[in-house]
C-alpha cells in the first residue's frame, strides 16, 4: 500500500444540528476535509461515500472519473478507504474525496426507512421486537461475557474506560467521569446494557482526501498519514447467524489480512480505535485484532491499559460511547487515529506513530480494517 | 434510535416472499421447519440457494421444537408498538438441529435471575393476527 491520507476534517458541528440537511453535512465534511489538504474540487477526480457521493460531487462542483458507493452501514467509510488506496493504485484515480454526514439526531433530510416485512430482518427479527440496534447488535453480548465468565462489569469498564478519554476532549458529547457503580445505576435499554453502555445519536460529519505521493501537495506530505494495510469483510445478515458469537469472523479476516498487508506485527500497534456503538464491541473488537487473546480484553480495560497513560490506549475520543455517533460512526473513528499520527489529538498519545483502527457496520454483518502511520 | 411506529400501529408481521413461503406456511401449522442441507448435515432457519459447504441439495426439514438459551437481552425500552409487553426477553434459540434463531423467552420472570445460558427450552406459538410466531418456554432439564 502506498496510499495517504492528506486532507482529514470533521464538521464544525457536533452533536444537535437542525440546521443542516445530511447532503449538507457531507458537503461541509468534504469541502472542510479539502481546505485541510489544500486543495480545490477541481483536483479531485474519485469520490467516495454511503450517502449518494455522486449528489455530494456535483454540490462541490466535482466531475468524478470514478465513484464508490460502498454502503454496509458504520464500517463502509473504512472500506472508502481501502478502494481509494486500490483505484488509485489502479490508475482509476488520482486523488478521492470521501465524505461522511448524517443527521441521526435531528432527521433533516434523511431517507425514511420504512419497514420491509419481506426483507429476512422484517421477517425473522423484527416481529419478536428486535428493532433497535440496541435490540439486536447487543444479542450476542451476553453470550460472549458467559463463556468467558464475565458479566455487566465488564461492560461498565468500558464506560469508565472510555470516559476517561472523552473528558478530556472538549467536543466530546459525554465528559463526565463515571465509576463502575454510577454506570450499573443507570437505566436499563436492553438488560444488560445500561444508558450509557451505548452510542449516542447525534448530528454530523466528515471528510478526507486519499491520495498517493505523487499527487500529494507538497506541503501535505510532512504530515501525511500512510495508509499500511486495509482489510474487509462480511457476515451473515441475521444476527443469530453470526458464526462465533465472540464477535466476527468478518472483523478477524479483516484484521488479519490488513496484518499481513502492513507488515505490522500486533507489538508495533501504538494506538487503537474499535466502532463502539455498544460497550461489549471494545473488548471484542481487541480479540478481532488480536491485540488481546480471547476472552482477556475486560482485563486490559479493568487494569487501566486502555485507558490514559496505559499500554493500549483505545478510543481517545471517548468513542461511539461518548465523543460522537451519528449512526455511522466509522468516519469519526479514522478522524481520530489521523488526529492522533498527526500529533493533533486533544487527547493525545505520546509519540503514537501506528494506528489500527477497525469498524462494524450492520449487526456485525460487515468490518473493516485499516492500519494507519507516520514516517 | 429512529422508529416510525406509533402506539397505534399494529404489530410488525412477517410477509412471506417466495422463497420463505414454506417456513410461514408451516408455522401456520404450528410446524417449525429450517432449511438443511443432505450432504454435510447443517442448517438453517432461512433459505438457502446453496449451502457453505457447496450442495444444493437443501430442503425443509421438521424441527423437533426442543433447544437452548444461547444468549438474550431483557428488553425495557422497546420501540411504541411492543411498549405494553415490555420488559421482554428477546433471545437467540440454539435448536437441537444446530440451527439459531432469533425469539422470545415466554413463560418466565423476565429477571436474568431466570435466564441461565444453556438453560433447554421448548416450543410455543405466540399468535400475531393471522401469523403464529415460534417463541420458547423453559423446558424441565431432560433426564442425565
Amino acid at each position: 500500500m502506498s496510499a495517504l491520507i492528506v486532507g482529514a476534517a470533521e464538521t464544525d458541528a457536533l452533536g444537535r444540528n437542525p440546521d443542516q440537511s445530511v447532503l449538507g453535512l457531507n458537503v461541509e465534511g468534504g469541502l472542510r476535509a479539502l481546505a485541510d489538504a489544500g486543495l480545490e474540487p477541481g483536483q479531485i477526480d474519485g469520490v467516495a461515500g454511503a450517502y449518494s457521493p455522486h449528489g455530494v460531487a456535483h454540490a462541490l462542483g466535482i466531475t468524478p472519473r470514478w465513484v464508490d458507493t460502498t454502503n454496509v452501514g458504520g464500517c463502509s467509510f473504512l472500506m472508502h478507504v481501502r478502494h481509494a488506496a486500490a483505484a488509485i493504485a489502479a490508475g482509476h484515480a488520482t486523488r478521492v474525496l470521501i465524505t461522511h454526514g448524517e443527521s441521526g439526531r435531528s432527521r433533516i433530510g434523511t431517507v425514511p426507512r420504512p419497514r420491509d416485512p419481506q426483507s429476512w430482518t422484517g421477517q425473522f427479527e423484527e416481529p419478536y421486537g428486535a428493532k433497535p440496534p440496541y435490540t439486536r447488535f447487543t444479542l450476542p453480548a451476553m453470550r460472549y461475557l458467559h463463556d468467558h465468565g464475565l458479566d455487566e462489569v465488564a461492560l461498565a469498564e468500558v464506560v469508565v474506560a472510555q470516559r476517561r478519554w472523552s473528558a478530556r476532549v472538549p467536543r466530546a458529547g459525554r465528559r463526565d467521569l463515571l465509576s463502575v457503580e454510577e454506570v450499573l445505576a443507570a437505566p436499563s435499554l436492553a438488560w444488560p446494557f445500561r444508558v450509557p453502555m451505548v452510542c449516542m445519536l447525534t448530528d454530523g460529519g466528515g471528510g478526507l482526501v486519499v491520495t498517493s505521493a505523487e499527487h500529494a501537495p507538497a506541503a501535505q506530505r510532512a504530515r501525511a498519514v500512510h495508509v499500511l494495510g486495509t482489510g474487509e469483510g462480511a457476515d451473515p445478515l441475521l444476527v443469530a447467524q453470526v458464526p462465533d458469537p465472540a464477535g466476527s469472523s468478518a472483523a478477524r479476516r479483516a484484521a488479519d489480512d490488513a496484518f499481513a498487508e502492513s507488515g505490522l506485527t500486533r507489538a508495533e500497534v501504538d494506538h487503537v480505535m474499535v466502532y463502539d456503538a455498544f460497550a461489549h464491541l471494545p473488548l471484542i473488537g481487541l480479540e478481532n485484532l488480536g491485540l488481546a487473546p480471547p476472552g482477556k480484553a475486560a482485563e486490559l480495560v479493568g487494569a487501566g491499559e486502555t485507558s490514559p497513560g496505559g499500554s493500549l490506549p483505545l478510543n481517545t475520543n471517548g468513542g461511539g460511547l461518548a465523543y460522537t455517533h451519528t449512526g455511522m460512526y466509522g468516519m469519526f473513528a479514522i478522524q481520530e487515529a489521523v488526529r492522533q499520527l498527526r500529533h493533533e489529538a486533544p487527547a493525545q498519545v505520546p509519540g503514537a506513530r501506528t494506528s489500527a483502527v477497525l469498524g462494524f457496520g450492520g449487526m456485525f454483518t460487515a468490518a473493516a480494517v485499516l492500519l494507519l502511520g507516520r514516517d | 434510535m429512529t422508529t416510525t411506529a406509533t402506539a397505534t400501529e399494529p404489530y410488525p408481521v412477517p410477509r412471506p416472499t417466495p422463497e420463505t413461503r414454506p417456513y410461514w406456511d408451516a408455522t401456520a401449522r404450528h410446524e417449525l421447519v429450517h432449511h438443511r442441507c443432505a450432504s454435510c448435515g447443517s442448517g438453517t432457519q432461512h433459505p438457502r440457494a446453496i449451502c457453505g459447504c457447496g450442495s444444493t441439495a437443501l430442503s425443509w426439514a421438521l424441527c423437533s421444537g426442543r433447544g437452548r438459551l444461547h444468549s438474550y437481552v431483557i428488553v425495557h425500552r422497546p420501540e411504541p408498538v411492543f411498549a405494553a409487553e415490555a420488559p421482554f426477553v428477546l433471545a437467540v434459540v440454539e435448536l437441537d438441529e444446530g440451527v439459531r434463531m432469533t425469539t422470545r423467552i415466554v413463560e418466565v420472570d423476565p429477571v436474568p435471575e431466570a435466564l441461565r445460558l444453556d438453560m433447554p427450552v421448548e416450543l410455543r406459538w405466540l399468535e400475531r393476527g393471522s401469523v403464529s410466531l415460534p417463541v420458547f418456554a423453559p423446558s424441565p432439564e431432560p433426564a442425565a
